[in-house]
Parts: C-alpha cells; structure tokens; sequence
C-alpha cells in the first residue's frame, strides 16, 4: 500500500499543505512536522546516557529518576508527558518547614536530602 | 519588562503584541528592605508605563512580594503594608504573582496573607506555582488555600505556569490557567498547544516571560506562528492568544481592550 502523507513528493525540503484545518490532525501530518526534531531529540537522550556511562563516579537521584521517567515512554497512552513530570515530581503533600534555598534541580531529592 | 532594553518593546510592538501585563517578580537577588520595594513598586506603576507607551503599548501590572522572597514573614508584612497605597495606581490589575516556590509554612503563611490582601479589596489574582520538582505538590497545596477562602470566585484568579501534569487540577476547580512558554522550564510552545488540544481552549492562556533570565519575549507570537503549522485557523488563534486574556483581564475595571492592530 502506497503511503500518503501531505508532504509533496520530490521536495528537497519537507514543503506543507494543511488539508486538515479545524479537524483532528493525521498522524502523518504530526510525523511531517515533528519527526525530525523528536528523533533529534532522543538521540541526544541517548547521548546523554552514554556520556553519564563514560564518566566516573557515582550518579544521584537525578539520574534515578531519569531513568524511572523514561519508563512513562514505554505506555502506549497518551498521557506520557505528565508522567514524566510526575516521575520528577515531589510525591508528599505536607509544607516543608522552612526553604532553605529558593532553587529547583528538576528531581525530588527526597525527604531526607529535601531542604 | 523591568530588566529589558526598548529593543524588546519594539520587537513586541513590531510582532502584533497589543498589551503589556507585568507581574512584580523577584529581581534575581533579595531586596533588602521594605524600601527597596517601595521603589520596584513605583517603577512597576509609574516608569514603566511610560517607558512602554513610547511605543504604543498599554502596560498593566500585578503587585505583590514574591514568593522566592516570603521566607522572610516580617519583611514581607512591611512589604504587604505599603501594596494598599500603589493598588490605587491606574495600571493595577491585582495581586500577584503570588503563590508558593518550595512550598514551605512561611511561605504558606505569606500567600495567606496576599489572598487576604485581594479578597478585602476585590482584587483579581496572579498566581506563580512553583518551579521543576515542587510544582505538582504546590499547585495543590495553592489551589486548597484559594478554595478555602469563600471570598475568593475562582473565575477571577488565574494560576499560571501549569504544565501536563497540573492544568486538570486547575480547570477542574473552575480557575482560569496560564501557560508560561519558556524555551527549557515551564512549558514549549509545543507542549502548550498540546494541552489546548487536550483540554480546550476555555479559561486559558498563554504568556511570553520576559525576565531578566533566559527567556523569549516574543514567545507567544511564535506559538502563534506554531498553531498555524498544525492548522488551526484564524479564529482558534484568536480565541487563545488574545481573546482569552481580555476576558480575564476585563474583569478589572482598570483594564481597557485595546483598539487592534
Ligand atoms: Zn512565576
């Protein structure tokens, strides 16, 4: 079966019409924009990895939960994007004491690291 | 727009943008004295304005000590003594950005105390919800604080910086959203019309941040721009980018639509 998407064929460069204005996008239309930059994307994911791979020492929570948000790739829902926030996220619900600094590292350290 | 050059207002200017709507922030550093934010709050509602209608731009402002510096509760009950004064000023729109950053009781103790401040003096509300790992976990503790005022209607304060994993929560109790587009925190562009897909185009917004970090002023024009590229028409466009925002901010009788391009 021959394959049809909205990219004009024999384009050096991805051109775009836009058959699917006010209506649901077509997953082909989505892939035309978006594949590029995504798998641009994942592959400096993987890049990451290796560079933390050749590195000494040991890693952190950060990189724990890194690993665990990945997992929220693996669904095939389509609520992957907030569980990898959730996954970074600050799972208690009671105020801390006092802040004693006013930054985000992007990772929970837990309660016994937290503040 | 404290922190930013003329170019910037010119860019904004050049790009369609038809109203500035600035929060008091933290400056980066701590103020060190109730007087120092007497200054900010005469430069967010005096200098300001003027600096912006040189090029034509309406300037609207929220006023507020930022949660980044409300550890600090005595200085931050000097500071909320002399907010009365400026709220008077024809560019203010409210309290705001109020909120929580790493959801502490003093914090908590302060953000109390700035809903007071709006609920007395029928104020709309600006609310920051906290960076990175603390969103979730404050988004909520925000929104429990905000419920348990019955002064507060939920349609008249906008909690802003939601992202996937707290927009529900926020729509879900009939406040308004805010989706501020940041190029690596916050939100994209991307992952902004994302969640208008997802969720609807009803009580939410999107805002460029313009601050004195990394930050894109023209970031909403470029969402824009994005909108276009999955489809959506011109009205859809509208709706979001600058219908939704009047409806919010008219609700201050201080705020005037503009004229349009
Ligand atoms: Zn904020």
């Amino acid at each position: 079966m021959a394959i049809q998407s909205n990219r004009i064929a024999n384009e050096p460069f991805p051109v775009f019409i836009w058959p699917f204005q006010g209506h649901m996008a077509d997953r082909k239309n989505i892939l035309d924009l978006y594949f590029l930059d995504a798998r641009a994307r994942l592959i400096d994911i993987a890049a990451f990895m290796d560079r933390v791979n050749r590195a000494e020492g040991e890693t952190d929570f950060r990189y724990d939960q890194f690993q665990d948000a990945l997992k929220a790739l693996e669904s095939d829902q389509p609520n992957r994007a907030e569980n990898v926030l959730l996954a970074f996220s600050d799972p208690t619900d009671e105020p801390i004491p006092v802040a004693t600094t006013k930054a985000a590292c992007g990772a929970w350290p837990g309660e016994a690291n937290s503040d | 727009m404290v922190s930013r050059t003329t170019d910037d207002y010119q860019a904004m200017v050049m790009a369609g943008c038809q109203a500035v709507c600035e929060p008091a922030f933290w400056a980066g550093f701590d103020r060190s004295s109730a007087q120092g934010f007497y200054d900010y709050f005469c430069q967010l509602t005096q200098h300001e304005p003027r600096r912006a209608s040189m090029f034509g731009l309406p300037h609207y402002t929220w006023l507020c000590i930022n949660p980044k510096e409300s550890e600090d509760v005595g200085l931050a009950e000097e500071v909320l003594a002399i907010i009365p004064e400026f709220m008077k000023s024809p560019n203010v729109l409210g309290i705001g950005e109020i909120g929580l950053n790493k959801n502490s009781r003093n914090e908590i103790a302060v953000l109390e105390k700035h809903i007071d401040l709006a609920a007395s003096n029928d104020q709309l509300i600006l609310v920051h919800t906290p960076h990175l790992e603390d969103k979730r976990k404050g988004t909520q503790l925000i929104l429990d604080m905000l419920k348990a005022d019955s002064r507060i209607k939920p349609e008249r304060c906008i909690i802003d910086h939601v992202e996937e994993h707290t927009v529900r929560m926020v729509l879900d109790d009939g406040f308004w959203a805010g989706m501020t587009l940041y190029p690596e925190t916050k939100c994209t562009s991307n992952r902004a019309i994302d969640i208008l897909e997802v969720y609807g185009t009803e009580r939410i917004w999107m805002n460029s941040a313009c601050d004195w970090g990394n930050s894109v002023p023209l970031a909403v024009p470029k969402a824009m721009q994005e909108m276009k590229r999955r489809g959506k028409n011109a009205s859809y466009v509208d709706q979001v980018a600058y219908q939704n925002p009047i409806a919010f901010m008219s609700q201050s009788p201080r705020f005037s639509e503009p004229e349009g391009v």
